[in-house]
């Protein structure tokens, strides 16, 4: 194959930094001859058979992490450099990352992510899986030579032995792997680091070359290798870390343009590590959790995005009260206790729910909008079987196109929420096999026209408007079965009659309204002396009320000759000659004032004149309202 | 500031670095935030770099609205019904229904609308 490769690693990367001080996890990492963060810029130069490849491992999961420095000693030059895996490690390869570091020492510039793919390539033995990763810049000439960093996460490949334990029992693991680096080409120097969570160790296997020091076993270094070297290593350790498994992971990302994200995780749980025999004691386990239920967990974290509002926690029964929320202005923290301790084999399922600010996740780029949210959980440590998120778009968005940093299984659906009429656009994404290197940012690209946000105003407007609309129809509706009914035909007149009194009773509010205007025009004389304009008043006046007159004689003729009116007739006429009265005495007060007026007479002697009649009038016009009010009541 | 300008968007306003003096570039603390905010014009102006979409109305405004509307339109529907009780069927107007009923529900559909979204459900 004509490339000799070394690998090498590096403590520089802050997430190895993160997975060290994580101490629940196992990590295996390959030690160099020099130990300790030994390389920089000047081990890279010093040589190609300096070099140490890294694996941590945590949970169920196994990261591995290596920094390979690969030289090219053949004659052609090369593109791309192959990863090959046992095929019982490959199934369970849920996360591959190949990223270059350019530049040296502290000049270190941001690392370029290789592209890697699966490949299957021909002169490979049937049992590995073989990946590639491209190198940058047309490859790898004679004689020069390229350093990565390769980042590997297995899922389910740490065994628990033995299987079943009972309560006090603490869990012990067994973790398989070969303490040569498998690849296909020769290599020079590598060794391998395990490490562990705890210093007890059950068993491993000695090799030449092997250390234990504390919590970290060293295979190596080892030099010279032939392509597929491989020697099995078996390393049985205590360790009580949770082993949270989701089987799977609904994750519904709810998009309101009215100001929220609303997110809710349906998660089905399990203990994933050794399973328990025996009976459960919950006396035993509160009063001792640490000795009876080490390997149980009894709550989990989750780190939500900061201004997380509208969290719950509850499940199929309602409500679970044991959680607690703090915040701060970078994050949110949510603790959750399941309803019980959960020990090895044992499930819960459960949901959470939370609301997130609509302008921290939903930006607008050249006539798009995109949603820009994370895809993983955010509870830390979990690893997921299955994970679908499903982003609900509003209504009336279209031109949906998603972007995700690894792939994933895509289809669309449509949600039926509150106040739909044609559904609401979902984007499915599936992916199996998540663990937290993929709690990555995603985005959702649509587009959207800022009326259709009107649509949820005007489906309540129009609920509304149909409700007054039946209002309407119902009042004006004949609902009666016979219409020659004598009770029938009896309602219906008086429901003539009725609109006939309304009538007539406007017409006189409308001539009281007259005798106002006249009375006003009297004021005005009193204070301007103007007699010409008192005159317009009375000469409009009049003609008014001739008009009105004239109105209310057909309705008197329509009351007279209907027999349901008998009873109100009387009081009608009565209210019609009154006012008729009245208007009389008020044209002749009228006439008198402003003929005293015109013969300069004083304002004393009028007052005298007219006070007879001014009673009269009071009297009249209160006749007039009580008849008036007396007809409204019917 | 080129190579900034290839980092996304918001690596450049929240980067905390960006705050420290340089020991070998004694440039002021002021000058420092004019390049910085020179920096983010241009990404501003150069990407077109994303903007975050909000409400159309303050989230905070809910809850008067939906008040403030629920009773206007309350009102409204009130004057409707003694409308309809009040004047018999051969002098009542339809248009002055309908408008009536038309205006009330304009009020009522967005006073529950906000009232919807101040408690939590958002549509």
């Amino acid at each position: 194959m004509g490339v000799c490769c070394t690998y090498t690693n590096s403590h520089a990367s802050p997430r190895d930094d993160r997975a060290l001080a994580h101490e629940d996890g196992v990590s295996v990492r390959p030690a160099g001859p020099r130990g300790g963060p030994a390389l920089d810029s000047g081990a890279l130069r010093s040589g190609v058979d300096q070099g140490r490849s890294a694996l941590y491992r945590f949970l169920l999961l196994e990261f591995s992490h290596c920094l390979m420095k690969v030289e090219n000693t053949g004659k052609d030059s090369v593109s791309e450099v192959l990863l090959v895996f046992p095929e019982r490690q490959a199934k369970n390869l849920a996360y591959l990352t190949a990223l270059s570091s350019t530049g040296k020492g502290k000049a270190k510039t941001a690392a370029v992510n290789l592209p890697v793919k699966n490949v299957n390539s021909e002169g490979m033995p049937p049992a590995l899986v073989a990946y590639s990763v491209s190198l940058p810049e047309g490859g790898l000439g004679k004689g020069e030579s390229f350093t990565f960093d390769v980042s590997v996460v297995f899922t389910h490949s740490l065994q628990p032995f033995p299987e079943k334990i009972t309560q006090a029992d603490t869990q012990l693991l067994v973790f398989e792997e070969s303490a040569y680096f498998l690849s296909p080409y020769a290599v020079k120097v590598q060794s391998l680091t395990v490490k562990l969570p705890h210093p007890r160790v059950e068993s491993y296997t000695k090799l030449e070359n092997t250390k234990i020091q504390g919590s970290e076993i060293k295979y190596g270094p080892y030099e010279n290798l032939a392509p597929f070297s491989y020697s099995p290593i078996v390393v049985h350790f205590e360790s009580n870390q949770p082993f949270v498994v989701a089987r799977e992971l609904v994750r519904e990302i709810e998009v309101s343009h009215w100001g929220n994200v609303q997110v809710t995780e349906n998660y089905d749980l399990v203990h994933g590590g050794s399973q328990i025999k025996g009976e459960f004691s919950r006396l035993d386990y509160q009063a001792r959790p640490h000795i009876r239920g080490a390997a149980a967990f009894r709550n989990l974290i989750a780190k939500l995005p900061p201004r997380a509002h509208s969290v719950y926690y509850r499940d199929a029964i309602g409500n679970i009260s044991t959680s607690h929320l703090w915040g701060d202005a970078r994050k949110t923290e949510l603790e959750i206790e399941p309803r019980y301790p959960m020990f090895g084999g044992w499930r819960t399922a459960f949901t959470i729910g939370y609301g997130l600010p609509l302008q921290d996740f939903l930006f607008k780029s050249g006539g798009k909008r995109f949603l820009n949210i994370s895809f993983g959980s955010p509870i830390s440590e979990i690893i997921i079987d299955t994970l679908i998120v499903k982003v609900v778009l509003p209504e009336g968005s279209r031109d949906i196109s998603v972007s995700t940093p690894f792939p994933v299984k895509q289809w669309e659906e449509t949600k039926f929420s509150h106040l739909d009429v044609v559904g609401r656009p979902v984007v499915a994404l599936e992916k199996s096999k998540v663990v937290p290197e993929h709690d990555q940012y995603f985005q959702v690209y649509y587009k959207f026209n800022s009326i259709s946000m009107l649509r949820e105003p005007i489906m309540l407007i129009s609920g509304f408007f149909f409700l007054f609309v039946a209002c309407i129809v119902y009042v004006h509706a004949d609902l009666s079965i016979s219409k020659s009914s004598a009770s029938y035909l009896a309602k219906v007149q008086w429901e003539e009659v009725q609109s006939v009194i309304q009538q007539v009773n406007n017409l006189i509010n409308r001539c009281l309204t007259v005798h106002d205007k006249l009375d006003a025009s009297l004021r005005d004389l009193s204070r301007t002396g103007d007699v010409q304009a008192c005159k317009t008043a009375r000469k409009q006046a009049d003609g008014l009320l001739k008009e009105l007159s004239k109105e209310l004689k057909p309705l008197l003729s329509i009351l007279q000759t209907s027999p349901q009116a008998v009873q109100i007739l009387p009081k009608v006429e009565e209210l019609v000659v009154k006012e008729k009265e009245l208007q009389d005495k008020l044209m002749v007060k009228h006439t008198t004032v402003v003929e005293c007026y015109e013969k300069k007479v004083s304002g004393r002697e009028i007052e005298n004149r007219i006070a007879s009649q001014q009673n009269k009038i009071t009297a009249l016009r209160q006749e007039v309202d009580d008849l008036l009010d007396f007809i409204d009541e019917l | 500031m080129v190579k900034s300008m290839n980092r996304p968007f918001n690596s450049i306003l929240f980067d905390s670095h960006l705050n420290h003096r340089h020991p070998l570039f004694p440039i002021s603390w002021i000058h420092f935030s004019v390049l910085r905010f020179v920096t983010f014009l241009l990404v501003v102006y150069t990407m077109q770099a994303p903007k975050g979409i909000a409400s159309p109305v303050p989230i905070s405004w809910y809850p008067t609205l939906s008040v403030l509307m629920l009773a206007i339109g309350l009102v409204i529907t009130a004057s409707f019904f003694i409308y309809e009780a009040t004047s018999s069927r051969r002098n009542r107007s339809l248009a002055k229904e309908l408008f009536t009923g038309a205006v009330a529900s304009i009020f009522l559909g967005f006073g529950s609308l906000f009232l919807l979204l101040s408690c939590g459900i958002y549509v």
